[in-house]
């Protein structure tokens, strides 16, 4: 705890509100990531993930409230991130082979007009021997299943050597299988003080992998605890759900009261 | 078609295909690959305002169209960064207000206008040796800036948002694509007329897409395609006596459909034999 004193959490979010065309999408946000926190953050669509992500990386503006990255501005501080968005929104026409959409996680450290070094084809290796890709580096992105292409995505992420790991429903087009691999990679990352954030929809992901759990839906839940709580359900879906809890038996939804209705919101 | 090579027009008109089919292979990709097609379109026809600007002012047309048509790329590339819904049918308002205003300023100057539909549908066979140079220079401007910003180009087409997180100057980075397509459809202009440089500008690019595994073979196959497609049309216009324009334009539409039909063999091949799973 000592060391936080001194260096900056890797990110910082104080009452921060956000809107589209004055339509408040984000209301009185409060978070604090720390090194080797492993968030998993839920919430209905339209709750306000992705834009809290975007106000992260620097791409929408606060209107109102404190966003710092490693202590600086998000435009600044996201050359510490690595971003993996969904793979579904790919043009799978495009003409772009593995080892060149990693590459692009480098391109943060060379400027325009700057040919890619050494160092970065170095780094570019590691990164996709990180996530066991290597051996399709020369495939064609678009030619990739889904599993290996949300891979791909995250190897471009780490060839940027990033702190902190922010992910966009990375499984949403992935099978089972390449699912639960996925999360093996991020577990093994984390493992190494890797902090993630994660946006998942996916409850084996919040079941049995993330370290706590946030829930978005305009205003945030975040307790920094593992247990989905009473609360986070009532704000996150308007009628009743049940969810399952996978793996370890401390993983046990906290506690869910039956019959609760949703209170009526503007 | 060698006896015509005798002629300097001819050798003229072969060389401005070929500097053309550079930028074109090059430019095209872009164009296609970021799915501006419309907006280059509506730059193409925006241009004869600036050729209309030309004549009535009387200098030089392809100088109007220059202008004509950076000031047209600007505008609509800000009309499509910055209006969320209905781009579309700025950009083709902002085409036609181009297109009438050359028309009326066309009609407002007076005497006699020879020249004026080279301008509509391309005249390859009269191309003086200066346009060679100039489009030799827009080449040599073209593919120093690609070479250049090869890697933030690839970005910014491939992925915008995560260009614009590794804080690639995406903004102007697109307007300089924007203003290099403004500059390579005037070369166009030349060769195939506004109307049609559309079809040149897309098709060497879209069956070169097909074939390619990355964006370097896409602009050389575009390019080498390119230049296939202007040769060849000029020789069957020259031997049947056709406008070289439409006929390049024909060639290459031929190509076109050609290999949108090879590919649907080969994918129902494949498609036969397993090779592209789920």
């Amino acid at each position: 705890m000592a060391t936080q004193m001194e260096t900056p959490p890797v990110a910082e979010i104080r009452g921060l509100w956000a809107a589209y065309e004055h339509e408040p999408i984000l209301e009185d946000i409060n978070l604090v990531i720390n090194r080797g926190d492993f968030i998993g953050l839920i919430g209905p669509n339209g709750g306000g993930k992705s834009t809290l992500l975007k106000v992260l990386l620097g791409l929408l503006a606060p209107m109102r409230g404190e966003v710092r990255l490693f202590g600086q501005p998000p435009v600044r501080g996201r050359r510490m991130v690595g971003y993996v968005p969904q793979s579904l929104a790919f043009d799978r026409a495009f003409p772009i082979r593995v080892h060149e959409v990693v590459r692009m996680g480098r391109l943060s450290r060379r400027g325009p007009g700057r040919r890619y070094t050494d160092a970065d084809n170095a780094a570019v290796h590691t990164a996709l021997e990180q996530v066991d890709a290597w051996h399709i580096r020369d495939r064609p992105f678009g030619t990739l299943s889904g599993g290996q292409r949300q891979r791909v995505l995250i190897a471009r992420a780490l060839a940027a050597e990033p702190q902190l790991l922010i992910l966009d429903e990375p499984t949403a087009s992935v099978d089972p299988q390449g699912r639960a691999d996925l999360y093996e990679i991020l577990r093994k990352l984390n493992e190494q003080q890797m902090s993630i954030l994660l946006v998942t929809h996916d409850m084996l992901a919040i079941s049995s992998y993330v370290k706590s759990v946030g829930c978005l839906n305009r205003r945030l839940v975040y307790h920094g605890a593992q247990e989905v709580t009473a609360e986070m359900l009532d704000l996150a879906y308007p009628c009743p759900v049940e969810l399952i809890a996978h793996g370890t038996p401390h993983r046990v939804l906290a506690v869910y009261p039956s019959g609760k209705q949703q209170e009526e919101r503007p | 078609m060698i006896q015509a090579l005798q002629y300097e027009f001819m050798r003229n008109a072969l060389l401005a295909g070929l500097l053309v089919s550079i930028a074109c292979g090059v430019i095209g990709a872009f164009v296609v690959l970021n799915r501006i097609v419309f907006i280059s379109g509506g730059i193409a026809h925006a241009a004869y305002g600036g050729v209309g600007l030309g004549y009535f002012f009387g200098f030089s047309p392809v100088l109007g169209a220059v202008g004509f048509s950076l000031l047209a790329a600007l505008g609509m590339s800000l009309v499509q960064r910055r209006t969320r819904q209905r781009a579309d049918t700025l950009i083709g308002v902002l085409w036609a207000i181009g297109m009438a205003i050359g028309i009326i300023l066309i009609d407002l100057t007076p005497g006699y206008k020879a020249d004026l539909l080279s301008y509509l549908f391309g005249s390859i066979l009269a191309v003086p040796t200066g346009d060679l140079w100039l489009m030799f220079a827009l080449d040599v401007v073209i593919v120093t800036l690609v070479a250049l910003l090869y890697k933030e180009l690839l970005a910014l087409s491939f992925d915008e948002t995560y260009a614009t997180i590794a804080n690639v100057p995406v903004g102007a980075l697109t307007l300089l694509l924007i203003s290099l397509i403004a500059l390579t459809v005037v070369m166009l202009m030349r060769v195939v007329g506004l109307i049609l440089l559309i079809a040149l500008l897309t098709i060497p690019a879209a069956i070169a897409g097909q074939f390619v595994r990355d964006m370097r073979a896409m602009m050389l196959l575009g390019s080498g395609l390119s230049i296939l497609f202007t040769t060849l049309g000029l020789w069957l216009s020259y031997t049947l006596n056709l406008t070289s324009g439409a006929t390049i334009i024909l060639v290459s539409a031929a190509a076109f459909l050609a290999s949108l039909g090879l590919r649907a063999l080969g994918s129902r091949a494949a498609g036969a034999t397993g090779e592209y799973g789920a």
